[in-house]
């Protein structure tokens, strides 16, 4: 019933005299716009209202670390923007103090002449004074115009943080910039890349070796980045040589391959690159007779009642870091003594300089005279002249007649030399060894001295890492020097490989975790099994920053500086 | 916009896009998880990585402006809906593109933020936008099924907007009615005498009289309510209204029958009115939630954008 | 004016002597009828320079003859239409182009577009300056006498001229009887018999063929080409013919002996539909158009009467028969009065032999038409009931909104009202199809109704599917009346500067036309009782045309207050029940009544329709559906598919055809 029939016609009748319904507002279009209108003035009065009411809490991401916790309130200690950037981007004021600090200025020359009047006259020609080789300058300035490229917010770390400029050169680089031609600089403007902010309260984290393998495990990136300055090395070392560099370290030495690209790395188990010691035709260039297999033979006499061991001529120094120079009076001197006659113990011909020597074999008779009166205080003197000329008479009568003679024994032959003795296996019945058993010894024609070559045994093997024996005292020595067994020659370098080392430091090989070791006792630090389960699992400092440290120390630049201006 | 077999392209191309995009997005900071390798363009991946942030790393950066472009181009489409003559593109596509597109923008946004809110500022944002994402979920929702159902349910529908004016006609129309039927029993004139005398007018007064009170009592009352009243009354039930007319029916003479219909129409008509008004409702308010919460998302996004740029 | 004259009241009776003495032809009719008929339906009425004869767009019953003095014919109306407006600014239109790569910007055909305003007169007014003038002897409102259409123009004395006002007896007495529609009947109480006429036809004719012909030929765009020499030739051989209503002009399937061309008049041109094969067919009447239709029982096809279109003043039809020597392809029959130049045989050859071009054209023209001569069938498998009742039958495009998908956005209609300078020509209501919303907006029906009665002949169709209302609308609201579906509104809206300068333009014209002095023509216009078509001064023009809208309507009630009735749709406050076209006139005068506000100077009423947004490629109201809902489709094939899901192939592809929309 209600639905009577329509025609279309009828509809339509309906509208037509409200045709333009649609330009007069409507309840559900004005609301439409009145909510719109209200969302417009609503969040742009609150983007505007922001800047006099609003907090800035609002705009903090996360917990600010204890270390910055003072500027939780003040973005801007921080993040002062981009235009903060630009305006500092030719940094005047900056170069001027370094320029009257004596430092290279933060900026090129260019920027600098186009600054001209801010400079005196004597400025800019210290400025243009840098003696420095055109590459050297353009690298340097390269980093220097790269650090003003800092983001506001890394250089804001500056405020309070030393200005790390630099990544490479390090401390050990410089160190060895004699003998090194080429020395890497990378630049490290970006603090924000490793040091993370708003992530937590407590300490900020240190960057572990995953930031270091954002460049290191990536070739293309350490191009970019690294770039390499030749530094003028007055001698670098062609072979392998122990050097002592002026620090009163005698260090090992390997010839520097040109402009090599650093390896990919990850951690030190994964890309690390053997030491330089490990590189085919390495030798240990010491100038030394020793042969540490002969050493532990059972034919050894016994050294105060044992057998010989590393520790006897092998001794730590100044806690332990690392170990002693072995001295021939502290180690040696205990066997092997240069005794004149075996009656008087502990009248020996001196060791060390052959001039000494010398004056020793002529003024011997006076030597053992006040020897003797040290010995025996209240004796007579006419005795002990007695006794001295008895002695001598028999070391005479040994053959040694002439001084040339003596020194020939002393030097070459030893007493009484090897063709008299009955075995030359071992030194039974020799009185006392020649020089050159152990040293190099250059004879001389007539009454010149000889020379004897100095040992020059290293000091350091490595230069790089800080490493030192004390975390490793739980170890046997052979545990990483096994190579010492068997070794007879002077030239073999008895140091563990990386590859050994990467055994105990390197990540947890979770999958070798035995959660019971035999017997079900866990082991104790320093105990043998600890070795062990080390060796097994490794998980012991494996991280980069455990041995390098990332910035370049602040005097890298002023080191740098005087290095070139030798 | 009613789902169709014309969306399906568009459904393929944001599930591709998506995938693409997590691929990146894996490639640049979980590689460990990609079976394969991807070396992204110079351009999208740096290392080191400055910030270590998911959105100010050149590829979360990359997105979060795709993301925001994307907001400009939806919001784009409000004006292009009251720009109708311009010929840049059939409406449709635009909904379709506006509709998959920020769908897209899920993924980008969440690859941009690294699944993290942040902030209470990136907070905001991420409720604005869910809030918007919701709405329009919601809204397509309804389009989907709400016109059938107004179809099955509003059997002569008007239109919309021209309600009030209909309303305002049907309630003339029937006051004109009453005042027909007034003057049929006008105070009887000696020349009416006669007419009066046979049964038919008799009737036809009485029933004029039942039909009066029904208009002064019901109808015009409901004709003229506002719609919640309207609703609550007796005309406003369906059944009620039926019982009313047939009752009407016996009482009044057949003469009237014909008005009673028309009568009886007004009030169905007025009553399928309200109906759709609610339904109307129904279909169009989330875009009272939609648009102006986009409005302010746009207006925040922007603000984000410029506060990271300056500060950072 | 009163449309129920016992007699004419305006103006003094004329006395069979008198009339006689102006229209001397009247003595060969008999004196008796004369007597009995004429007196009263007659009378003489004097105006003085600038004085308005008859307005354009009201309606009337009369026609005049004028005895002396000379009048000037004109379209008071500005040349005002709301335009489809191109797409955006230069860049988007640029952008259109490259979309609208599938629009149908073809350019308009020659046989459509002649630069000529049809009006109710023996000359037609040139559609760049709308004028024209009539001296003694001269007849008008022939039309609007017989047909009972408002006025096409407005007649204006340029001097003091006097007339014999007449209505349709007189008329018959003196051109012979013709059948009169049934409103003429009505509103003349005057039982005419038949006349035969009197030698004032001929006169009439001489005059025609002496003065207007050629300039009507000329005015057929396919003889622009035709030199002068030839149309003297015409004018010896061409045969002036006169039909009454529903008189056959020819025959579908009978020889083709001639060309036609309308003097005056419209023409039905329709066609039998064959049944289809072994058909039993039941009879049906559609009750919105009132057709006939044969359904077989399968409702696959339908036999009855079809019309194809109608030609009016200035279109030609029967070339096809010619060109082709075959018998006539379709029926053609007066719809009213209606005068043809008849072209026989012969000329037409000769004609056509001389002008290469000409035959050229005609060809065109008639392969199109004959193109769409064809069997036409309904589609299988569709709601026939009311596919047929809501008329859809008829339409060849129809604006569909899908109710599953319509979120009832109204972006269609503000698309539509954009696109038509904020005024809507779609109503987004209507009748129900299966899950189709039937919008109200133009269908472009096969048979144009609208179309038949429009005085001015503004509202037509060129060569593309689309109907247009052409800028001389006069707001006379017969269109919108006509159409059945309510497809066609009057709105009201104001002069812009270039169309208030148009008028302008139009009055200086005048101005110049006119041979009495300016002083005199000036006073005159002071006299003028309508509106002068001066522009208004500013205030009126910053009306708002939502508040303009109820006066302004109304006024035009009054303005076309000769005829309340027909008149009535026109008003747009008429409320929705009372949709009777022929009501009382007492009951149409009331509205008209309290209406006697001045109507803003600038605003004009015209009708308006959908126009398919012909220069765009897409409706705007479709291209801006953001919920693919809205269609412009050809309903018989497209809900075919979508409802019937039959094979709808190869039959209905005649409907997809352009030709078939105008054509015979």
């Amino acid at each position: 019933m209600a639905d009577q029939p329509r025609t279309q016609k009828q509809i339509a009748q309906k509208y037509k005299d409200n045709l333009d319904y649609y330009r007069r507002g409507h309840f559900l279009r004005r609301l439409k716009l009145a909510l719109f209108l209200l969302a417009v003035i609503g969040s742009l009065s609150a983007v505007f209202g922001f800047r006099f009411w609003g907090n800035k809490q609002y705009f903090n991401t996360g917990p600010i670390s204890q270390n910055h916790a003072r500027f939780a309130n003040d973005c801007a200690q921080c993040h002062d923007g981009a235009e903060a950037d630009l305006s500092r981007a030719l940094k005047l004021d900056q170069a001027v103090t370094d320029l009257k600090e004596g430092h290279l200025p933060s900026l090129d020359f260019e920027k600098l002449k186009a600054a001209g009047k801010n400079f005196s006259a004597a400025e800019m020609a210290a400025a243009a004074q840098r003696n420095f080789s055109p590459e050297q300058l353009s690298a340097l300035q390269q980093v220097v115009i790269k650090k003003s490229s800092l983001a506001g917010m890394d250089r804001a770390c500056l405020k309070c943080h030393e200005p790390f400029q630099l990544h490479q050169p390090q401390i050990e680089a410089l160190k060895l910039r004699g003998v090194h031609p080429e020395m890497p600089l990378v630049h490290s403007d970006r603090c924000s890349t490793c040091h993370r902010e708003h992530v937590g309260t407590g300490l900020m984290k240190v960057p572990g070796s995953e930031s270091c393998a954002t460049c290191h495990a990536d070739l293309k990136e350490l191009a970019r980045t690294r770039n390499v300055i030749k530094v003028n090395s007055p001698s670098p070392p062609t072979r392998p040589e122990n050097r002592d560099l002026g620090d009163k370290l005698i260090r090992f030495l390997m010839p520097q391959e040109a402009n090599a690209q650093p390896a990919v790395i990850k951690n030190y188990a994964d890309g690390h690159p053997p030491f330089r010691y490990e590189a085919a035709g390495a030798r240990d260039p010491a100038v030394i007779k020793y042969n540490h297999q002969r050493h532990e033979q059972a034919d050894i006499p016994k050294l105060n009642g044992h057998a010989l061991q590393c520790a006897d001529c092998h001794q730590v120094k100044n806690g332990g870091a690392f170990y002693e120079r072995v001295k021939y009076q502290q180690h040696c001197a205990q066997c092997h003594s240069l005794n004149v006659v075996p009656e008087l113990p502990g009248f020996t011909i001196p060791h060390g300089d052959p001039a000494v020597v010398r004056v020793f074999a002529e003024s011997m008779n006076r030597q053992m005279f006040t020897y003797l009166l040290n010995q025996q205080p209240g004796a007579a003197e006419a005795d002990l002249a007695a006794r001295v000329v008895d002695i001598v008479g028999k070391i005479r009568g040994r053959g040694n007649s002439t001084l040339e003679e003596f020194e020939r024994r002393i030097y070459e032959a030893g007493d009484p030399p090897r063709d008299e003795r009955i075995s030359s296996k071992s030194n039974t019945g020799q009185i006392f060894p020649p020089c050159a058993k152990c040293h190099e010894v250059t004879p001389s024609s007539g009454a010149a001295l000889r020379k004897v070559t100095k040992t020059n045994i290293a000091d350091r093997w490595i230069h790089h890492g800080p490493f030192t024996h004390l975390p490793h005292t739980h170890m046997m020595c052979i545990d990483c020097h096994s190579k010492e067994v068997g070794s007879r020659n002077t030239a073999d370098i008895l140091l563990p490989s990386q590859a050994l080392c990467a055994q105990c430091h390197s990540p947890l090989r979770k999958d070798k975790v035995l959660e019971v070791i035999d017997g079900g006792v866990a082991p104790r630090p320093g105990t043998p099994e600890m070795v062990e389960k080390q060796k097994r699992e490794g998980g012991v400092k494996w991280e980069c920053q455990n041995c390098h440290q990332f910035q370049a120390p602040p005097e890298a630049i002023r080191l740098l500086q005087s290095a070139s201006a030798k | 916009m009613k789902i169709d077999r014309h969306h399906i392209p568009w459904a393929i191309f944001t599930v591709v896009a998506t995938i693409i995009l997590a691929a990146f997005f894996c490639a640049e900071f979980f590689p460990q998880y990609l079976p394969f390798q991807i070396d992204l363009p110079k351009f999208l991946s740096h290392a080191p990585r400055e910030r270590n942030s998911y959105g100010a790393s050149p590829i979360g950066l990359f997105y979060g402006v795709l993301a925001l472009a994307i907001f400009l181009f939806a919001s784009a489409l409000g004006v292009r809906k009251k720009k109708r003559l311009w010929r840049i593109g059939n409406v449709q596509v635009w909904l379709r593109a506006h509709i998959w597109l920020t769908i897209l923008t899920v993924p980008l946004v969440a690859f941009h933020c690294g699944m993290h809110a942040g902030g209470p500022q990136t907070t905001t944002l991420i409720w604005l936008y869910t809030i918007v994402m919701v709405s329009g979920f919601f809204g397509i929702a309804l389009q989907n099924f709400m016109p059938r159902l107004m179809k099955e349910r509003l059997a002569r529908e008007v239109v919309y907007e021209q309600i009030p004016h209909i309303r305002g006609l049907i309630s003339e129309s029937a006051q004109s009615l009453r005042a027909a039927l007034l003057e049929t029993i006008a105070p009887p004139a000696p020349k009416d005498a006669a007419a009066e005398s046979t049964p038919v007018a008799v009737s036809a007064d009485a029933s004029v009289s039942v039909i009066l009170e029904f208009l002064d009592e019901e109808c015009l009352p409901y004709l003229e309510s506002t719609r919640h009243r309207g609703t609550r009354m007796r005309l406003g039930n369906q059944r009620a209204s039926d019982d009313i007319f047939r009752m009407l029916r016996l009482n009044a003479s057949e003469v009237f029958r014909a008005k009673l219909d028309e009568l009886q129409g007004w009030c169905d008509d007025r009553r399928l009115m309200d109906l759709q008004t609610k339904m109307h409702h129904w279909l169009h308010g989330w875009l009272l939630i939609h648009v102006p919460v986009s409005f302010a998302l746009l207006v925040f996004t922007f603000w984000h954008a410029y506060i990271t740029w300056v500060h950072l | 004016m009163d449309q129920i004259p016992e007699k004419l009241t305006s103006g003094e009776p004329l006395t069979t002597e008198e009339l006689i003495e102006y229209l001397p032809t009247l003595k060969e009719v008999p004196a008796v009828l004369l007597k009995q008929f004429a007196v009263g339906a007659a009378v003489r009425r004097k105006f003085r320079a600038g004085d308005i004869v008859c307005d354009e767009g009201t309606f009337g019953s009369t026609a005049f003859y004028i005895v002396s003095g000379n009048v000037s014919i004109f379209i008071k109306n500005p040349m005002a239409s709301v335009k489809t407006r191109p797409s955006g600014g230069g860049f988007f239109s640029a952008l259109r182009r490259m979309t609208s790569f599938l629009g149908t910007n073809q350019p308009e055909m020659l046989a459509a577009d002649s630069g000529f305003i049809p009006i109710d007169a023996s000359i037609d007014l040139p559609k760049e300056t709308p004028l024209a003038d009539l001296g003694p002897g001269e007849l008008f409102g022939e039309m609007t006498c017989r047909t009972f259409q408002p006025r096409s123009a407005t007649v204006q004395a340029t001097d003091d001229c006097v007339m014999v006002e007449m209505l349709r007896v007189v008329l018959d007495m003196l051109l012979g009887t013709r059948e009169v529609d049934s409103a003429t009947k009505a509103t003349t109480k005057v039982k005419a018999p038949t006349f035969k006429g009197t030698s004032f036809k001929k006169m009439m004719d001489e005059n025609y063929r002496k003065r207007s012909l050629v300039q009507h030929l000329r005015s057929v765009p396919i003889f622009h080409t035709l030199d002068l020499d030839f149309f003297n030739h015409l004018r010896e051989n061409a045969e002036l013919v006169s039909f009454g209503k529903n008189e056959i002009i020819c025959k579908q399937n009978e020889a083709a002996d001639a060309f036609y061309l309308i003097r005056t008049g419209l023409v039905r041109v329709s066609q039998k539909m064959p049944l289809g094969p072994g058909a039993s067919p039941t009879y049906f009447v559609d009750k919105t158009t009132k057709k006939e239709y044969w359904m077989q029982p399968d409702g696959s096809a339908v036999e009855g009467e079809l019309v194809r279109t109608y030609l009016k003043r200035g279109e030609f039809f029967g070339e096809i028969g010619l060109l082709q020597n075959q018998p006539r392809n379709a029926t053609c029959s007066a719809l009213d009065a209606v005068d043809l130049v008849k072209i026989s045989r012969a000329t037409f050859e000769m004609m056509l032999d001389a002008f290469p071009i000409v035959r050229a054209t005609l060809k065109q023209v008639a392969a199109a038409r004959a193109e769409a001569a064809q069997q036409r069938t309904l589609p299988a498998g569709l709601q026939l009931d009311d596919f047929i009742t809501q008329g859809l039958y008829e339409a060849q495009n129809l604006l569909l909104i899908d109710l599953d998908n319509c979120t009832r956005c109204d972006a269609c209609v503000n698309a539509c009202a954009d696109a038509h300078d904020g005024v809507t020509r779609l109503i987004r209501d209507g009748l129900r199809y299966d899950h189709f919303l039937v919008a109200t907006a133009c269908r472009s029906c096969r048979d144009p109704l609208c179309m038949t009665q429009c005085p001015v002949g503004s509202i037509r169709r060129k060569e593309s599917l689309e109907i247009l209302i052409e800028d001389w609308c006069i707001g006379c609201a017969k269109c919108a009346e006509l159409c059945p579906y309510g497809n066609i509104n009057l709105v009201d809206f104001e002069m812009t500067r270039a169309q208030i300068a148009d008028v302008e333009r139009k009055e200086k014209e005048k101005a110049e036309a006119k041979k009495v002095a300016d002083a005199k023509a000036a006073a005159a216009k002071a006299a003028a009782p309508a509106p002068a078509p001066k522009p208004a001064p500013a205030p009126a023009a910053e009306a708002k045309p939502a508040a303009a809208t109820p006066p302004a309507t109304e006024v035009k009630v009054e303005a076309s207050a000769a005829a309340a009735a027909p008149a009535k749709p026109a008003s747009a406050v008429a409320p929705a029940k009372a949709a009777a076209p022929a009501t009382a006139p007492a009951k149409a005068a009331a509205p008209a009544k309290p209406a006697a506000k001045p109507r803003p100077k600038n605003i004009v009423t015209k009708a308006t329709t959908c126009d398919l947004c012909t220069q765009l490629s897409v409706p705007s109201c479709v291209y801006a559906c953001p919920h693919d809902a809205a269609k412009r489709v050809d309903p018989t094939e497209f809900l075919a598919k979508q409802i019937g899901r039959r094979d709808t192939g190869k039959r209905f592809r005649w409907l997809n055809r352009a030709e078939n929309r105008t054509t015979h």
